[in-house]
């Protein structure tokens, strides 16, 4: 689990170390939203084709 | 047995809780729609009105959101566009309203938008009713090409109750006085 | 379940007390809001409400003093019991501002709140106070947190039992090895993403045209109605109120961020980025929203609604993905899901919000790693039967690790998926029998059920009171999964029997 990497370190969830992980995470985040986002689009574009 | 005694004793004080608690405070009476055309009308015949000119009246509510030269507003035709819950009007049921936009002079000409501690300008607005904007990303609204201030708003005053005020202040005692008999109690059992 | 003796009803006395405490502590941040804005009237309200929690609070701690720790039964009733009592008590602030109809009203709105439902029947909302509508979000951003997490992290200190009542709000996933971590680890992700979330849609509501305090305001709701997938937005048109495409996709950003497993998330930050493409929920999350998308946007496409293809997207991917993180933003009237959106729509949304985000989320309905498991089942006994007879075949599912697909696991995703299946059947009936049409039955009553709080008009302060008291139960049993309810019943009946 992800968890074993922050046993040796549990006050330090703060830590400034920590943050450009925690950033990137949030991106990864949106990024799998986005994603999502050009599939529907994806969707409607062909949908409009069909049903100009 | 006193034991079951006392269960249902409290039962029944919850249950006559419960339903006193169902009961519906001043439904009051019905504030006539300003609309000949309302806002629950367009939204329940979306298709029939679509590309219809309307002239559409309620309260603004919120502010006006400036977008380049013109700007959205919102006006209420609910049970509160005269006179608000603040004010001392009866419930009328929720919120309804329609999005419109409109010139930002126009705009200008409210003065007052409906919250909390105002009333809004009822606004009187022409324009043209869409279901689905093609321009606005599909939103439901009014396209308004004349705007009047009907009626102007005003500051509302939500005077504290006194007999609220009463209440705050016996059960902050009441809690004071728990608080301390806490600490005592719990001091008493470590020593 | 045994029956309690007398020092079970002094531990669960104790520890839902403590979690009124911390509702009453909560409370605060409404009261000060008031203060600041000068709302006098609303910060008495405030004042009531902290009180009355604290007198509860407070005369459970003198009257149920005990050393015994918590035990799983005692866990669950506390969760479940502490909800309800915390629902009783938070309802005095909304009662009292006199925007609701009754009591029962009231209630209804704060059991929405803590079980980020989102449906409401608060009249006139555009003239709330800051105050009020600060708590309605307050409320509904704790309750995606857990109101038990909060009080945990902050109040219990230590406690060993804790654990148990954390379980018994549904959420079971240890981020740490130590629970007090783990709810640390909840914390840091939710504020983190407050801070980002908030600054975004504060800015974007600036660029929108908004005074800088409302926005700054607007933004930090909107942040709390999409993380806690609780769908409250401060004015009554909900998310069209904005109008923008820029503040949409914010919000659906944060809304299925919010819908995340906080082990997803927790593994993404800690440097397992690719999680996000193997993790069984957001797999089975992607797979399922395409698909609803997929036939929304066709029929809306067939039918001629929307014009254009952005359109269609800003409009099917919102209400969609807002239907099934169990959010409940809409940028359409309610009405419009009956006079535009039409039976087909209103089904896509209703199946969205009836299978719902990710487990140990803020979100609720039958959920991902269910889904997930019981489809991975199906296609395993389908493998088996087609496998030759001497052959092992070996099915695992990806959460965090890979885990073998076992029967346990498998019996334990389809009795609550089946629980959940019973509810909504059960919901829409009764709103059947309250004279509804039946689409609008089940949407409304799903909605309810899997605390997504999307509406199509049925909840309005004129509905029948026994459907509140219906969709209350719906909300509480949906958020708990059943099993801390069904405790807190047993508790009951096991007090009625006696000795």
């Amino acid at each position: 689990m992800a968890a074993k990497r922050s046993v040796e370190i549990p006050r330090g969830l703060t830590d400034p170390k920590r943050w450009p992980g925690y950033l990137a995470g949030m991106a990864t985040e949106t990024a799998y939203v986005a994603a999502l986002i050009a599939v529907a689009f994806a969707i409607a574009l062909v949908a409009r084709v069909i049903w100009p | 047995m006193a034991h079951r005694k006392l269960l249902a004793a409290l039962a029944t004080l919850v249950v006559a809780a419960a339903l006193a608690g169902c009961a519906e405070t001043g439904t009051g009476s019905a504030v006539p729609n300003p609309n000949e055309i309302g806002s629950g009308v367009l939204v329940e015949h979306m298709k029939e009105y679509d590309g219809m000119t309307v002239t559409f009246t309620g309260e603004a509510i919120g502010e006006a959101m400036v977008r380049g030269d013109h700007a959205w507003i919102h006006l209420n035709d609910d049970a509160y566009y005269e006179k608000n819950i603040e004010e001392g009007a009866s419930l009328g049921g929720q919120n309804s309203g329609m999005p419109v936009w409109v010139s930002a002079d126009l705009a200008a000409k409210i003065q007052v938008f409906g919250d909390y501690k105002h009333g809004g300008d009822v606004v009187r607005v022409t324009g043209v009713f869409h279901d689905a904007c093609a321009e606005h990303g599909g939103d439901t609204d009014i396209h308004a090409e004349s705007l009047d201030v009907v009626r102007p708003g005003r500051r509302v005053v939500d005077e504290p109750k006194p007999a609220k005020l009463a209440w705050a202040v016996g059960l902050s005692v009441l809690a004071g006085a728990l608080f301390v008999a806490e600490r005592k109690s719990a001091g008493a059992l470590r020593s | 379940m045994l029956r309690p003796r007398f020092e079970d009803h002094l531990v669960i006395g104790k520890y839902t007390g403590k979690v009124i405490i911390g509702v009453g502590l909560l409370m605060a941040i409404p009261l000060v809001t008031s203060l600041v804005f000068a709302e006098w009237d609303t910060a008495i309200d405030f004042v009531i409400g902290m009180a009355a929690c604290f007198v509860f609070g407070l005369a459970t701690q003198i009257a149920c003093r005990t050393d015994k720790d918590l035990e799983w039964s005692h866990g669950l009733v506390v969760a479940s019991g502490s909800w309800l009592v915390a629902t009783a008590l938070g309802a005095l602030p909304h009662y009292l501002s006199g925007h609701e109809g009754s009591y029962l009203d009231a209630m209804f709105d704060v059991m929405s709140g803590y079980t980020t439902t989102g449906l409401y029947l608060l009249q006139d909302l555009d003239h709330v106070s800051h105050g009020l509508n600060m708590w309605r979000h307050v409320l509904t951003y704790a309750g995606g947190q857990g109101i038990v997490v909060i009080a945990l992290a902050f109040l219990f200190r230590g406690t060993a039992g804790a654990y148990k009542v954390y379980v018994g709000e549904g959420k079971d996933e240890r981020l740490l090895p130590n629970v007090i971590n783990t709810a640390r680890a909840i914390w840091l992700v939710s504020l983190a993403w407050l801070a980002v979330g908030w600054v975004a849609l504060s800015i974007a509501g600036l660029a929108l045209g908004q005074e800088p305090v409302r926005a700054v305001l607007h933004g930090l709701w909107v942040y709390m109605g999409a993380w806690s997938t609780g769908g409250f937005a401060p004015q009554s048109y909900n998310t069209m109120y904005y109008h923008s495409i820029v503040y949409e996709v914010l919000c659906a950003i944060v809304m299925v961020a919010g819908s995340f497993n906080f082990a997803l998330h927790w593994a993404v930050w800690t440097g397992k980025r690719s999680e996000i493409r193997k993790n069984i929920e957001t797999v089975s999350f992607a797979i399922t929203l395409t698909a609803l998308v997929l036939l929304a946007t066709f029929v809306l496409a067939r039918e001629g609604v929307y014009s254009d293809a952005v359109i269609l997207t800003r409009k099917v991917f919102y209400q969609l993905a807002s239907g099934h993180t169990t959010t409940g933003f809409a940028t359409i009237f309610s009405r419009a899901f009956v006079t535009q959106w039409g039976p087909v729509g209103m089904l896509a949304t209703t199946i969205a919000m009836a299978i719902g985000a990710s487990a140990c989320s803020t979100a609720g309905g039958i959920k991902g790693i269910r889904v997930g498991v019981i489809a991975r089942a199906f296609f395993h006994d389908v493998r088996k039967m087609l496998a030759p007879e001497s052959a092992l075949v070996r099915t695992t599912y990806h959460h965090i690790r890979d885990v073998a697909l076992e029967d346990p696991i498998v019996r334990s995703a389809m009795t609550i998926t089946l629980a959940y299946v019973v509810m909504y059947l059960v919901v829409t009936v009764a709103g059947v029998v309250s004279g509804y049409p039946v689409v609008e039955a089940a949407f409304e009553g799903v909605s309810a059920a899997s605390n997504t709080g999307l509406s199509c008009g049925i909840s309005v302060p004129s509905m029948p009171a026994a459907l509140k008291v219906v969709y209350i139960l719906a909300m509480w049993l949906g958020r708990l999964e059943f099993m801390s309810v069904f405790a807190l019943v047993g508790y009951g009946v096991s007090i009625v029997r006696g000795r």
